[in-house]
C-alpha cells in the first residue's frame, strides 16, 4: 500500500534521535502548560517559537504539535484534581473528574484520562492517515446554515441532558448566549454592551469565564466551611483504573473517540462542543445516569478520549487544506510560514517527509504521553495531601495568573473573580453552569452562522429547511426541545446532598 | 522550556557583547541596555505576528538586545495599540503597527483612543504585502472586470467573503465598492480559515484575503487571483487596482514600527538606525518574501507620510461608502 510505505518513511523521520527528543520536549511542555490554567498551548507556542528557529521545520512542528496534544492531557489533570479546567476542552471533565477526586478516586480518574486519551489519539492518528484528504473535502460542504443547525442541535442536547429542569437549563443557555453577545457585532462591527469600554470590545474571554465558574467558585464556596475536613478527606482508593472501571469505560472511550474525530474535521468548531456532546450521550446511554455528576468514570473517559481525538483530527483541515481549525493551529500555520513551508493542499505532495513525519510523531508522542503520565499519577494524588487552606491559595493564584496570561490583560483577572461569584450564585439557586458555558462559547459562531445564512438567503428562514443536512439537525433540535418540555426527563434524578 | 528560551537569549546577548568590544565607550548614550518589548496587537500566528517575529530576529541582532514579542490582541488591533499609549516612553517598548490597527480602525471607532499622526512617532517602515481578491477555480470570471460587469447587471447577487472587520480585507472590499459602484454583498467571517473554507466549498463567489494566506491556494490552482492592491512579481499577470481604474484599491498589508513621541531622541535614533540596517539584510528580505512580504524600507518621515496618505484615502472611502464598525 502506498500510504503504508509513506507512513513508514514518516516513522523513520519521526524516530530520528533528534526528532524523538523534540517530540518528548513538546509533550512535556504541553503537559506543563495544560496543567497551568490559562497558559494554553497558544501562548506557549508564542513563547517557544523563537527558540525553534534554528531547528528544521519538521523537528519544530513535531515539537509544537506535541505541545498541542500534551496540553490536552495536562488540562485534564487540573480539571480532575482541583476543578480548574486547564483548557476549554477539559471543562466537562471537571463534572465527574473532580467528584471522583472527592470520592478518593483521583488515581483512577487520572488513569482513565491518560489511557482514554492514548487510545483515542492512536485511533485518530490512524484516521488522519487514511482519511485526511477525503474528509477535508467533505467538511467543505458545510455552509453557514449547516454550521448553525449543528450548533443549535448541540446546544439543545446539552440543555436537555443536564440535571434539573429543562426550563432552568434553558435560562442558563440564554444567559450564556447573552454573555457571548457582548463585544463587537460579528457582522457590522458595532459594539454591544461595552459602554465604550475598550477591553470589552472583543467580548469576555472564555478562559476567565470557565476558570471563574469552576476553579474560583469552588474555592470561594469552600471558604468558611471547614473544608479541610471534608474536601479530600476520603482515603485514596487505588491509583489505577480497576477492571470494573475499564469495563465501564470501554464503550464511552470508543464513542468519544469517534465523535471527537469527526467533529475535528470541521474548521472552527470548538473542541468544547464534541466533549459536551459525548458527555451528554454517555449520560443518556448509561444504565445509571443518576451517577453522572457524582463521580461516574464514564463522564471522564468519554470526553477525555473525545478531546484528544478532536485535537488530532484538527490536523486534517490544517495539513490537507491549510485551514487552521483553532487558535493553536493558526499559530502552527504561522510557524510553517516562518520556516518557509507553504501549508495548503500541496503540502502532502511537495513535502511528504514533513507531512508523514509529523503524523508519525503524533503517534509516538501519544505513547510518550502515556509513559510520562502514568508514573506521575501518584505524585499528582500526593499533591492533594497539601492542607486545603494552603492548596486553596495556590489554586487561586494559578487561576488568576492563568487568566492574566491569556492576553496579558488585568481585566481578565477581574472577570475571573466576578465569574467566581456568579458560579456560587448559580449553584446556590440550583442551576447548572454547563449550558451557560456551552452557550457562551457557541454564541459568536452561532450568531455569525445564523446571520451569514440570512445574508445568503435574503432573510428567508427557508434556507434551514431546503438543505437536507441543515434540516436534519433542525428537526432533531426541535424534537429534543419538545421531549424536554412535555414530559419529565428520565435522567435527572437529583442526588440528595451528594454535591452541594 | 522557559529556561531554554531564556538561556538562548542570554547566550545570544552575551555573545553579542563579546563581539562588540568597546561599544559602551564609543557611544555616548547607552541605549539599549535591556531587552525591548514589541507590542503586537494581534494574536500569535497572524500575519502581523509572523512578520514581526521574522523582523525581530534581525532587528534584535542590530540592536544587540533581545526583542520580546508581546501579543495583545483585540478590537482589530485597537486594544493593544490603545494600551500602548500608556507605556513608558523610554524606547524599551515599541509598537508593531499596520493599516488596520493604527489607521482604519481608529477612523472607524466612535471614540478614537488615539490619533496615529499625533500620538505615535514612526520608527520605520519594513515593507508590505498586497491584499488579493480571489475566486474559486471553477468560477466563470476570468478577470475582475468580468466579475464587476456581472455584478452590475445582477445587483446584490455576488457574495464576497471578508475575514477581518475594519482590517485590510474589509478595506479592500469597501474600496472596490467605492470605485466600481457595484452592488456586492459582504459575508463576514470570523477568521481567515473559515473564509478560505467557504470559498473552497463555493459557498461564496469571491474573497478578499492577504497575500500570504492566498499563495498556497493560488499556486495549487484551487483559487484564482483576479485583483491585487499592488502588483507583485509572485503573480505578474494580475493587475493592481490602479491599473484598472480603481485608485482607492491600494491599501496594502504593511508592517512598521512606532514609538511614543516622548521617547528620548537618542533612543529613537538608535532604534531607527538599527531598523534601517536590519531592513537592508538580504537574508531578512528572503525570509519575509517566503511569508509574502516585500521589504520596502522607509525611514521615519517616509512612514509618517504613508500613514498620512492612508489616512486620507480611508477617510474618503469611509465617508463615501458608509463603511462602519463602530
Amino acid at each position: 500500500m502506498d500510504i503504508g510505505s509513506q507512513f513508514l518513511t514518516g516513522l523513520a523521520v519521526a524516530l530520528q534521535a533528534d526528532n524523538l527528543m523534540y517530540c518528548a520536549l513538546g509533550v512535556i511542555a504541553g503537559t506543563l502548560v495544560g496543567v497551568l490554567p490559562g497558559i494554553g498551548p497558544t501562548a506557549a507556542i508564542g513563547l517557544l517559537l523563537p527558540a525553534t528557529y534554528q531547528l528544521s521545520p519538521t523537528s519544530a512542528i513535531i515539537m509544537l504539535a506535541g505541545i498541542s496534544y500534551g496540553a490536552m492531557y495536562g488540562g485534564s489533570i487540573t480539571s480532575i484534581l482541583v476543578k480548574i479546567p486547564g483548557e476549554a476542552a477539559s471543562v466537562i471533565t471537571c463534572m465527574d473528574g473532580y467528584q471522583m477526586t472527592r470520592n478518593g478516586r483521583a488515581g483512577p480518574a487520572l488513569g482513565i484520562a491518560a489511557f482514554g486519551s492514548f487510545i483515542a489519539g492512536t485511533i485518530a492518528v490512524l484516521g488522519v492517515m487514511l482519511l485526511a484528504p477525503t474528509l477535508a473535502r467533505v467538511a467543505l460542504k458545510f455552509g453557514a446554515a449547516e454550521y448553525f443547525s449543528l450548533m443549535l442541535m448541540s446546544l439543545m442536547i446539552v440543555t436537555y441532558l443536564v440535571r434539573g429542569s429543562m426550563i432552568n437549563a434553558l435560562i442558563m443557555g440564554a444567559l450564556g448566549l447573552f454573555l457571548g453577545s457582548i463585544g463587537m457585532d460579528p457582522i457590522n462591527g458595532r459594539e454591544r454592551f461595552t459602554y465604550g469600554f475598550l477591553p470589552l470590545s472583543d467580548g469576555i474571554g472564555i478562559v476567565p469565564v470557565v476558570i471563574g465558574l469552576f476553579g474560583v467558585a469552588e474555592v470561594l464556596e469552600n471558604i468558611g466551611t471547614r473544608t479541610d475536613l471534608q474536601v479530600f478527606k476520603v482515603k485514596v482508593r487505588g491509583l489505577l483504573p480497576s477492571r470494573r472501571d475499564w469495563k465501564d469505560s470501554a464503550f464511552p472511550i470508543a464513542r468519544g473517540t469517534t465523535l471527537g474525530f469527526f467533529a475535528g474535521i470541521f474548521p472552527g468548531i470548538s473542541p468544547m462542543i464534541p466533549t459536551f456532546l459525548s458527555y451528554a450521550i454517555e449520560k443518556r446511554l448509561s444504565r445509571h445516569p443518576e451517577k453522572f455528576g457524582t463521580g461516574a468514570i464514564e463522564g471522564v473517559a468519554a470526553p477525555e478520549a473525545c478531546n484528544n481525538a478532536t485535537a488530532t483530527s484538527n490536523f486534517i483541515p490544517l495539513l490537507s487544506l491549510g485551514i487552521p481549525s483553532n487558535a493553536f493551529n493558526a499559530v502552527l500555520l504561522g510557524a510553517l510560514m516562518i520556516y518557509g513551508l507553504q501549508p495548503g493542499p500541496a503540502l502532502i505532495t511537495t513535502n511528504p517527509d514533513f507531512f508523514w513525519g509529523v503524523i508519525a510523531s503524533m503517534y509516538i508522542g501519544n505513547v510518550m504521553l502515556l509513559i510520562l503520565n502514568v508514573p506521575l499519577i501518584p505524585m499528582w494524588v500526593w499533591l492533594l495531601r497539601i492542607p486545603y487552606h494552603v492548596l486553596a491559595i495556590l489554586i487561586l493564584v494559578f487561576c488568576f495568573v492563568g487568566a492574566y496570561s491569556v492576553s496579558n490583560s488585568i481585566y481578565d483577572v477581574v472577570i475571573t473573580f466576578v465569574f467566581g461569584f456568579v458560579g456560587i450564585v448559580i449553584k446556590r439557586f440550583g442551576f447548572e453552569s454547563a449550558p451557560l458555558i456551552l452557550a457562551f462559547v457557541l454564541a459568536p459562531m452561532l450568531e455569525i452562522s445564523f446571520r451569514q445564512s440570512m445574508l445568503f438567503s435574503d432573510g428567508s428562514f427557508s434556507i434551514f429547511v431546503t438543505q437536507p443536512i441543515a434540516l436534519t439537525f433542525i428537526v432533531l433540535s426541535v424534537l429534543v426541545l419538545i421531549a424536554g418540555l412535555v414530559r419529565p426527563k428520565p435522567v435527572f434524578v437529583r442526588e440528595s446532598g451528594s454535591e452541594d | 522550556m522557559f529556561h531554554c528560551l531564556f538561556r538562548t537569549s542570554l547566550i545570544a546577548s552575551v555573545a553579542w557583547i563579546a563581539l562588540q568590544p568597546g561599544l559602551s565607550l564609543a557611544q555616548d548614550a547607552k541605549f539599549p541596555t535591556k531587552s525591548i518589548e514589541v507590542v503586537v496587537p494581534f494574536a500569535p500566528g497572524g500575519i502581523t505576528d509572523v512578520g514581526s517575529r521574522i523582523v525581530s530576529e534581525y532587528y534584535s541582532k542590530e540592536l544587540g538586545v533581545p526583542l520580546v514579542i508581546r501579543n495583545q490582541p483585540g478590537g482589530g488591533g485597537l486594544t493593544g495599540s490603545a494600551a500602548y499609549m500608556n507605556a513608558t516612553p523610554d524606547g524599551y517598548t515599541i509598537l508593531a503597527g499596520i493599516a488596520g490597527s493604527i489607521v482604519s480602525n481608529v477612523l472607524l471607532s466612535r471614540n478614537p483612543p488615539f490619533d496615529p499622526r499625533r500620538d505615535l512617532r514612526p520608527i520605520g517602515y519594513i515593507g508590505d504585502s498586497p491584499v488579493a481578491f480571489l475566486v474559486h477555480k471553477d468560477s466563470p470570471y476570468k478577470t475582475f472586470e468580468e466579475l464587476i460587469t456581472y455584478a452590475k447587471a445582477n445587483p446584490g447577487k455576488l457574495r464576497i467573503g471578508v475575514s477581518s472587520l475594519g482590517g485590510e480585507t474589509h478595506i479592500m472590499y469597501t474600496s472596490i465598492l467605492k470605485d466600481t459602484k457595484a452592488d456586492l454583498r459582504m459575508i463576514p467571517y470570523p477568521g481567515t480559515g473559515q473564509s478560505v473554507a467557504a470559498l473552497l466549498g463555493q459557498h461564496i463567489d469571491g474573497l478578499t484575503l492577504s497575500l500570504p494566506a492566498s499563495m498556497p491556494y493560488a499556486s495549487s490552482g484551487e483559487m484564482r487571483v483576479l485583483l491585487l492592491t499592488r502588483r507583485t512579481p509572485i503573480f505578474p499577470d494580475v493587475p493592481a487596482g490602479a491599473d484598472i481604474g480603481l485608485p482607492s484599491v491600494s491599501i496594502n498589508f504593511w508592517l512598521g514600527y512606532l514609538a511614543l513621541p516622548k521617547t528620548p531622541p537618542a533612543a529613537l535614533e538608535k532604534l531607527e538606525a538599527a531598523l534601517k540596517r536590519a531592513a537592508s539584510d538580504p537574508e531578512l528580505s528572503k525570509k519575509l518574501a517566503q511569508a509574502g512580504f516585500t521589504v520596502d524600507y522607509r525611514d521615519s518621515a517616509g512612514f509618517a507620510k504613508l500613514i498620512d496618505s492612508n489616512w486620507t484615502i480611508l477617510s474618503q472611502v469611509i465617508k463615501e461608502t458608509g463603511m462602519k464598525t463602530d
